[in-house]
């Protein structure tokens, strides 16, 4: 069932203001919460919620990981497997699948009911089966959170808008080492792709749609 | 013949790549959204503009001024060395747009703007490439739904078919087709550069912030590109 929210603030010359979504169509897209990226608490812990709202609700909670398929990383692109992650002196930073940095973190402990999708670059729709399977679930709404906001979920999520999914990019839920990087991210998302919102806005607003939905989601 | 050309400035915090070995002669011009719709003051995105004045007047003195000029000295270069250029339009690809999902925002913000829709349907004069560009018999015009060729062309595949392995830049906006298909193109592996002076966007924090922040591309001015590409050809001798 539709319902009309608020979407983008004017501004923008092609902003729209409102948009009617089908809730019951939404999923959620963690993006990049490994082991080896270093989290603040306050970001894992509005990813556990929100999750967990989802979770409560039967709808698709979608966990990407990154890093390289081969020990080596021979299936990166070579400027990636030269310098990705890279400190100044230090050799190239190898996290391949397998390996305990590659993992989750601990915390998300995904359902086997719950998809997890590798890719090996920073855009997931360069790198992983991630359009397929949204096809498939029958989603139009993707609510992004994850690491680090300015490389792999900007990327992600502007694809994501880019190919006409309706996306909720969630500030508090992203994080990025450089305070700039993540502004800029959400500056340029709210004004060319999709709607920028805070954890709890989402929860109320998810809240309120779906106690209005007919019951039996999927 | 390869050769090298500078890549990114040394950063404190993280590894660069201060060289990179290219092969100079598989390179491409890939112009973005260069058309009536985006270029022209008093349609499309003008009509819209106007509700901003002083963005209106920014960008399309930027547009006259400094756009156009670099494009077509990017153009020439490209022309006179035999070097691929693909030109793209941003548009329905049918005459109602229905192959846009009804449930996409793309749909709704077509709906909401009314007569000047971000996407013009065939045949619409916003829709043309701007009359200086003339695309060429053997020059790629992809027409695309999309901001990013990658999401709504076979732009990869066509690149990888004509052997490409390095992408230089330029159209607009910045911070949207630009910038979207700059990070695409990189994290796809190619050796991608944004020809800072040949992009616009609607405000100049947006067009700095966009290319502060870039992700798997590197920016230039056309003068470093002619220079730098030019000096790689020469050493080939005439083609």
């Amino acid at each position: 069932m539709r319902q009309t929210i608020r979407w983008q603030a004017s501004g923008a010359p092609y902003a729209v203001p409102e948009l009617a979504i089908d809730p019951a169509r939404t999923a959620l897209l963690i993006v990049d919460m490994q082991q080896y990226s270093a989290l603040p608490r306050q970001v894992l812990d509005a990813n556990l919620r929100l999750r967990d709202f989802f979770r409560a609700h039967g709808l698709p909670v979608i966990y990407l990981r990154v890093g390289s398929l081969l020990p080596d990383a021979q299936d990166q692109h070579p400027k990636r497997r030269e310098s990705w992650l890279r400190a100044p002196g230090a050799p190239p930073f190898r996290c391949p699948r397998g390996s305990a940095a590659y993992e989750l973190c601990a915390e998300l402990a995904p359902l086997p009911t719950e998809l997890v999708l590798d890719k090996n670059s920073t855009g997931a729709f360069n790198s992983s089966p991630l359009d397929y399977y949204l096809h498939q679930l029958g989603v139009e709404n993707l609510v992004v959170t994850g690491v680090s906001t300015n490389h792999c979920v900007d990327t992600t999520a502007r694809d994501a808008a880019d190919r006409g999914y309706n996306v909720i990019l969630v500030e508090d839920a992203c994080a990025d080492r450089d305070p700039v990087a993540h502004r800029t991210t959400l500056e340029t998302f709210a004004r060319h792709f999709g709607a920028v919102r805070r954890t709890e806005e989402v929860l109320a607003l998810f809240t309120a749609l779906l106690s209005r939905a007919p019951a039996g989601v999927a | 013949m390869r050769g090298s050309i500078p890549w990114q400035p040394p950063r404190p915090d993280r590894y660069t790549i201060a060289e990179l070995a290219i092969e100079p002669r598989a390179t491409a011009l890939l112009l973005l959204d260069l058309q009536v719709a985006h270029l022209d003051p008093e349609r499309g995105l003008g009509r819209r503009l106007r509700a901003t004045p002083a963005q209106h007047a920014y960008y399309y003195t930027r547009v006259a001024e400094v756009v156009l000029p670099n494009v077509a000295r990017l153009q020439a270069f490209f022309r006179a060395h035999r070097l691929p250029i693909v030109y793209t339009r941003l548009g329905l690809l049918t005459a109602d747009g229905r192959e846009l999902a009804s449930w996409s925002w793309h749909a709704a913000a077509q709906r909401v703007a009314g007569d000047i829709p971000p996407r013009y349907p065939p045949g619409a004069p916003e829709r043309e490439l701007w009359p200086s560009l003339a695309p060429r018999p053997d020059e790629l015009v992809l027409d695309k739904s999309t901001l990013s060729p990658f999401n709504s062309t076979m732009l990869d595949q066509y690149l990888r078919n004509m052997g490409v392995e390095n992408l230089v830049i330029a159209g607009v906006l910045t911070d949207a087709a630009v910038e979207t298909t700059a990070r695409s193109a990189g994290d796809r592996g190619y050796n991608t550069i944004v020809v800072e002076d040949a992009c616009a966007a609607l405000a100049a924090e947006h067009h700095t912030a966009a290319l502060a922040t870039a992700s798997w591309y590197v920016c230039k001015r056309t003068d470093e590109v002619l220079a730098q590409l030019g000096a790689l050809l020469e050493t080939d001798g005439p083609r």
